[in-house]
């Protein structure tokens, strides 16, 4: 991966609005503890400590925590010139002004299971609501009026289209697929027995593949969902979410993958 | 702690809207949770709740109060744990719903169930008076009114306390003043704490001075109430003096004054001078 690449990828933390020294610090703990979106070693962060007077020693601190994940620090920001000269004896890349921010980028997703919410989801996920006609049959009748063979095939769900945005409060329920031109905004809700598609940004509860259907999937321009549920299985954001800045992310779309949900970039080739 | 003691059943209430009631709810849960007790916050504010995010708990919530009533799960299963203490949950309203979805009867049953196993059962109710505020009231045995330095939030909690007087069950019930700017007061420009105390004839649980800080937290996630260290602010420590009132100690109040500033103090000396 070249250089330029690298930056492209570094994900953003604003620790601006820390109330202490030791709050930036333990503001980024929480940062690195809280979201996987950075697990693979020697991944690059920038940081913005905004109006925080830091001493050598607390940026040195910085340092050892982002470390101790592996990270390393690409650039601070800071508006104040006592911290962006001990940030230079760090050895720090120091800029003045941080990026304005266009997007969130949650590239994993806590994908977690029920156990880690310690929440019986799983045995409890007997459906509740009316349960749609998933399989029809197909008979082959022989000439001599005898029944040859009773095969059974999946009918293709029906697709409910929704052309407007969904608040918070709204619950958008069909028994097969559901495409939404518009976003969802956090606090609204999306039940769908198929795939829910959205062209738009994904921030409420979304459930696909309710009665069951693990391989159900979750699409939209960008997956920034309070929960995500596919079948039995449910993941939640994480506590806080990286702002990437730099890199505007494609389509998501979340799977079911080895026992748990996990969002995937969205590409052509399947 | 000691064999557990009959549990107290407190609703936080107001009247008007925006005064503070879920961010009281929050910090005075968080606050005794600290102290050690086993605390339930119950969200009435059902299709508008609130106090998930105050709590940092929004993505947490699988299963709800009206998921309860309803018999879509057990009660067990809607108590979502706190993440930073074990003794303290929530058992959050349902956004997709309103208010007509809880009745009193299923809100005393609720409540009835949660006295087993906690200490202190913290309601937080909506704003206004209509069946949201009956079914928030409806379980409680005490009533916090929160009010700030205001004519129409005075007017309102006034109103409040006159439907919590008609309630038998509502043994006794305080008053907290929040978003107090004592350098308002002293210039006349805002009630002061006495006044209040005297339209509403109430006792008084605490003051909490405006501070930047509850904004802060109300957007992290985190109650104010659990910030540690040296510069704790002045709002983080008098929800603390609260808890610790509501748990029976004798703490006095928070005296707010700030330092006068240093031009004052120069044109004082003139004065003086002059006289």
């Amino acid at each position: 991966m070249s250089a330029i690449e690298d930056r492209e990828q570094a994900a953003f933390i604003d620790l601006s609005n820390a109330v202490s020294s030791a709050d930036a610090v333990k503001l980024l703990e929480e940062y690195l503890e809280d979201s996987n979106l950075l697990t693979a070693p020697g991944s690059l962060i920038d940081i913005n400590t905004g109006k925080l007077l830091l001493t050598p020693g607390v940026l040195s601190k910085i340092k050892t925590v982002s470390k101790r994940f592996g990270i390393n620090i690409e650039t601070l920001y800071s508006d104040v010139p006592q911290t962006q000269q001990s940030a230079l004896d760090e050895g720090l890349f120091v800029r003045r002004f941080p990026p304005k921010p266009v997007a969130f980028s949650p590239k994993n997703f806590v994908a977690k299971t029920l156990k880690d919410l310690d929440l019986p989801f799983e045995t409890l996920a007997e459906p509740t609501f009316q349960k749609a006609e998933p399989l029809s049959k197909l008979s082959v009748t022989l000439g001599d009026g005898r029944l040859e063979a009773v095969a059974q095939q999946p009918t293709s769900l029906e697709t409910v289209f929704y052309k407007q945005t969904l608040r918070s409060g709204q619950v958008l329920e069909a028994s097969g697929n559901i495409v939404i031109v518009g976003d969802a905004h956090s606090g609204s809700e999306i039940l769908a027995d198929g795939d829910i598609i959205i062209w738009g940004f994904l921030g409420g509860i979304a459930h696909a593949g309710r009665h069951g259907k693990v391989d159900a999937e979750i699409r939209a321009l960008r997956i920034e969902a309070v929960q995500l549920r596919i079948g039995n299985h449910i993941a939640r954001r994480p506590d806080r979410l990286f702002k990437n800045l730099k890199k505007q992310r494609g389509p998501e779309v979340a799977r079911v993958r080895g026992g748990e949900i996990q969002i995937f970039e969205d590409t052509i080739e399947r | 702690m000691a064999a557990k003691t009959e549990s107290r059943v407190i609703v936080v209430t107001s009247g008007k809207g925006g005064v503070g009631k879920t961010t009281s709810t929050a910090n005075i849960g968080a606050g005794l949770a600290r102290m050690g007790y086993k605390v339930v916050l119950i969200d009435t504010d059902i299709g508008l709740r609130n106090l998930d995010i105050l709590m940092g708990l929004e993505n947490r919530i699988v299963y709800n109060i009206v998921d309860v009533v309803e018999d879509r799960c057990k009660l067990a299963q809607a108590l979502v744990k706190d993440k930073r203490m074990p003794n303290l949950c929530l058992l959050p309203a349902a956004q997709t719903r309103d208010k007509s979805a809880l009745t009193p009867e299923q809100m005393q049953s609720v409540v009835t169930e949660l006295k087993k196993e906690h200490d202190f059962i913290l309601i937080d109710s909506p704003a206004g008076i209509e069946q949201g505020f009956q079914n928030a009231v409806a379980a409680a045995s005490e009533a916090i009114v929160v009010a700030t330095p205001e004519m129409s939030s005075v007017r309102d909690a006034d109103r409040i306390i006159g439907l919590l007087e008609t309630k038998e069950e509502i043994k006794h019930y305080k008053l907290i003043l929040n978003r107090v700017r004592p350098d308002m007061m002293k210039t006349n420009d805002m009630m002061d704490v006495d006044d209040v105390l005297e339209i509403l004839s109430v006792r008084l649980l605490g003051i909490i001075p405006e501070d930047q800080n509850i904004i802060i937290s109300t957007n992290r996630g985190e109650p104010v109430v659990l910030r540690e260290g040296d510069k704790m602010p002045k709002a983080t420590l008098a929800y603390r003096n609260i808890a610790s009132r509501i748990s029976g100690e004798d703490i006095p109040f928070l005296d707010f004054d700030t330092p006068v500033p240093w031009m004052e103090k120069v044109k004082n000396l003139f004065r003086f001078g002059a006289a």
